[in-house]
């Protein structure tokens, strides 16, 4: 219990605490508020893993709580924005299901390999950061359904580069490198 | 059709918001325009390069993931830049 509750997962987790608020915003149509909130959120993110390196307390579950910081990030922002008219529910929902294929395809890495390093696909880095953005863009009535299409068709392609690196990875090639690793 | 292609809501944000958030984009995509530009072309080099060849597979494999990466990232830029552009001069 002492590693988990630690400065970095507590920062981390004020991302969880904050996206009742981006619900509300959204309902009352406060536009700024719901843009301040994910801009918090995404400040955190970048700041998280420097306050973790800080107080030395990184971990497999501060990890695991910044990713599941990010999807409820975007869970929540995209399903407030579609319930309160702000964006389209059919690409939303497009991208909603790619991202979720998209997550699937770590956990064929990780069974495929037996090893939990992260598979690290630097096309779908970029394509969190420009998540980010678009989901700004749908509070701000800046392409926001564009935005949306736009992102679902790359995360399209991405995902079909990812599932053929993953499922033709080497895997004895990487046991080997995470043996000499150890 | 073009109930379920929607491209443009409105929901009644102001155009100096808009405006504000296009000009934040424009700076956004000159740095990170630049940014994955020299990544590209110095991943690039270190392909044609003979030290390449000598790299573990899973390095190469690591470095080709980049260069997609970088190229996506500028490829959506372009629309970045698009919007931008075209929200700005739709201002005035």
């Amino acid at each position: 219990m002492a590693g988990i509750i630690n400065p970095a997962n507590i920062f981390t987790s004020t991302r969880l605490i904050v996206l009742p608020l981006v619900v509300y915003a959204a309902y009352k149509n406060y536009h700024l508020m719901a843009v301040t909130i994910i801009a918090y959120s995404g400040v955190v993110d970048l700041l998280d893993g420097f306050v973790a390196r800080k107080f030395n307390c990184t971990s497999r579950f501060g990890e695991m709580l910044d990713a599941i910081s990010d999807a409820s990030l975007f869970l929540v922002g995209l399903l407030a924005a579609v319930a309160f008219k702000y964006s389209d529910p059919v690409p939303a929902f497009l991208l909603l299901g790619l991202g979720a294929f998209n997550a699937a395809g770590r956990v064929i890495f990780i069974k495929k390999t037996g090893v939990i390093t992260n598979f690290r696909s630097y096309a779908s880095e970029v394509l969190g950061g420009f998540t980010f953005w678009v989901l700004v863009a749908q509070y701000l009535d800046w392409y926001a359904n564009a935005g949306l299409w736009l992102l679902s068709f790359f995360t399209f392609i991405v995902i079909i580069h990812d599932y053929y690196r993953i499922l033709t990875y080497p895997v004895d090639l990487l046991k080997m490198e995470e043996g000499k690793n150890e | 059709m073009s109930k379920i292609f929607i491209f443009q809501n409105h929901h009644g944000m102001t155009s100096d918001k808009v405006l504000t958030f296009s000009i934040l984009l424009l700076v956004i995509f000159c740095i990170y325009f630049s940014l994955f530009a020299y990544r590209f072309v110095r991943d690039i080099k270190y392909i044609k390069s003979s030290e390449f060849n000598n790299i573990s597979v899973i390095k190469q494999i690591d470095i080709r993931d980049r260069i997609f990466g970088w190229s996506v990232g500028m490829i959506m830029l372009g629309f970045v830049l698009w919007g931008s552009l075209t929200r700005i001069f739709a201002a005035f």
